[in-house]
């Protein structure tokens, strides 16, 4: 009686996110923008965000090329993200924050910033991830790997998935 | 027709509880087979399902990232699992992310193509969007383990089974073919040696008791009749060799013992005499006094002549009036003449007879003596019978 229902209600939900995330990894989605969905894709914020709803922002220039176009399975179109000065960024207008090519002193006072505030913080110029982001690309475009900053997750209020901090390379590993 | 060689009572019961016991065991062995493998295939099933979702869960994020070394490390611990020929996780596009195959080789392909024809695959999704398939292909490792050691057990099954029939058949030879052994052997008994007082000894079954007690009635019975017929034959040998009016012996009884004492005499050298005895004037007693008073004179002249005869002396009825004595070894011609005069003297009394009647018995007695008178039964009775005459001859002339 109820799972003929349930999967009336589901269905239609499920097909076209299906055939888009199915498109997408046909086309051009680099491989960074797949670890940068599947990050958002994996973290629960307090607020309820999540999925389409994220508000991703862009704060310097991206040093694995082009403005990261995260493809976050079950989602139809990948982010776009918002390019912010790194003083504008907060909770209230991000809940992710790619930090690209910008000053140290800047990307410090960003961070301290963002610390204890339900924000995800990802960079890609901080192979030794000790800046202070939770999530930090190393690697070149074709083949890029991510590094977990734990102590960096364990202040935030966000929750990540166990997985995704698993498969993470280890900071100490080169 | 041939008919076949009789078999024991124990091989036959041996056989019967060997194939009642294998029955029995390779029915229960077959369920238990049977059952045993339909559920270890269900846990089979439910393993590579198991498995099967428990790797999904931990590839999702692999697939996500398009990691295969996330991939391959999620395998890690399933690899261990056993009954996992191999593992695969395909992406979206059905491009294998990871591909892990069992080094060893499947112990027995035919059993992994009977329960496992098709791997299991269970879809990956990330927030409902499928992102990959992990497929599971199962081996026959559990399975054949299994079968092999249903296998050692059910021949071990078998072992225990022959050891237990044996026994069992043990136990019924004892209480069953030992009883039947000795009714036989008390059969045997009776008829090879004639002991006739064997009987079989109570027995514990019931119905083998009542068949013993039934030989030990029959054996009674037939102990009876070969009483019955040893006196009988007793009987018919006495009335063959005696005769029946005086209870003296008679004509064969006779002449067996003239054989048989000439030999004697003849092997020893030594002497015997023959006496014959003939009734005078006994037709005028049966004329006169009838059959009856005749009879009873040559009673009387029996008895008489009976206690004159000293042991070892033999007196025979030879025939009517006739009677034929043979004196013992050693006898010689003057205790002849003495035990003559002794039966002259004795039988020569008179006989009473009714109220009133006397009969007045008078015998005629020749002689002859071995070997003087003849070495042959003949000659001796030739010699005997002259004498008797002469003797009766002589009286006459006396006499009358």
């Amino acid at each position: 009686m109820l799972a003929p229902l349930i999967l009336f209600v589901i269905q239609p939900q499920v097909d076209p996110a299906q055939l888009h995330y199915a498109s997408m990894v046909a086309g051009d989605a680099g491989p960074a923008d797949r670890i940068v969905g599947g990050i958002i894709s994996y973290t629960r914020w307090p607020t309820g965000r999540g999925g389409a709803s994220v508000r991703l922002c862009l704060t310097g220039n991206p040093r694995l090329g082009s403005v990261p176009q995260p493809v976050v399975p079950g989602v139809a179109q990948p982010l776009q993200p918002v390019m912010r000065r790194s003083s504008d960024i907060d909770s209230s207008v991000c809940d992710a924050v790619y930090i690209g090519n910008v000053q140290p002193g800047e990307r410090a006072a960003l961070i301290a910033r963002l610390r204890g505030t339900p924000v995800l913080t990802l960079t890609d110029i901080d192979p030794l991830c000790n800046s202070g982001a939770m999530f930090c690309l190393t690697g070149n475009a074709a083949s890029p790997r991510y590094h977990v900053n734990l102590d960096a997750v364990a202040r935030s209020t966000l929750r990540i998935d166990a997985r995704v901090l698993r498969m993470a390379q280890r900071s100490d590993a080169p | 027709m041939t008919r076949a060689a009789p078999r024991s009572l124990h091989g036959l019961l041996t056989r019967f509880h060997f194939g009642i016991t294998l029955f029995a065991v390779a029915l229960s062995g077959l369920t238990i087979l049977f059952a045993g493998v339909t559920a270890l295939r269900g846990y089979a099933d439910r393993n590579l399902e198991l498995v099967a979702h428990l790797g999904s869960y931990a590839l999702e994020p692999a697939l996500v990232f398009n990691d295969p070394v996330a991939a391959n490390a999620a395998l890690e611990p399933l690899r261990q699992v056993p009954g996992i020929a191999r593992l695969t996780v395909l992406d979206d596009r059905g491009r294998a992310l990871a591909d892990w195959k069992r080094p060893q080789d499947d112990p027995s392909p035919a059993i992994t193509r009977l329960f496992f024809p098709a791997p299991y695959d269970v879809a990956i999704q990330r927030n409902g969007s499928t992102i990959g398939t992990f497929r599971v292909w199962g081996d026959s490792t559990a399975l054949a383990a299994y079968l092999k050691l249903g296998l050692v057990a059910g021949l071990a099954c078998l072992a225990i089974t022959a050891i237990g029939t044996i026994a069992i058949a043990r136990r019924f030879e004892y209480e069953l073919v030992k009883p039947l052994g000795e009714i036989a052997s008390v059969a045997h008994e009776v008829r090879r040696n004639r002991k006739l007082d064997r009987r079989v000894q109570p027995l514990a079954i019931v119905e083998l008791d009542r068949l013993g007690r039934d030989v030990n009635a029959l054996l009674d019975e037939l102990d009876g009749w070969h009483g019955q017929m040893a006196s009988e034959k007793e009987q018919l040998a006495h009335q063959a060799m005696h005769d029946g009016l005086t209870g003296l012996g008679n004509r064969e009884a006779f002449d067996a013992r003239l054989d048989q004492q000439l030999a004697t005499a003849r092997r020893a050298g030594d002497s015997f005499a023959l006496l014959f005895i003939d009734c005078d004037h006994f037709k005028q007693v049966n004329d006169r006094h009838g059959h009856v008073a005749g009879d009873a004179v040559l009673v009387q002249i029996a008895a008489r002549l009976r206690s004159v005869l000293r042991d070892g002396d033999f007196a025979a009825r030879l025939g009517g009036d006739e009677f034929g004595v043979i004196l013992s070894l050693g006898t010689q011609p003057e205790h002849g003449l003495a035990i003559i005069t002794r039966i002259l003297n004795k039988v020569e009394a008179p006989v009473e007879w009714g109220e009133d009647a006397v009969l007045q018995p008078r015998i005629s007695i020749g002689r002859a003596q071995f070997p003087t008178d003849g070495r042959s039964a003949a000659d001796l009775l030739a010699a005997a019978d002259a004498s008797m005459y002469a003797h009766k001859s002589a009286r006459r002339a006396q006499g009358e």
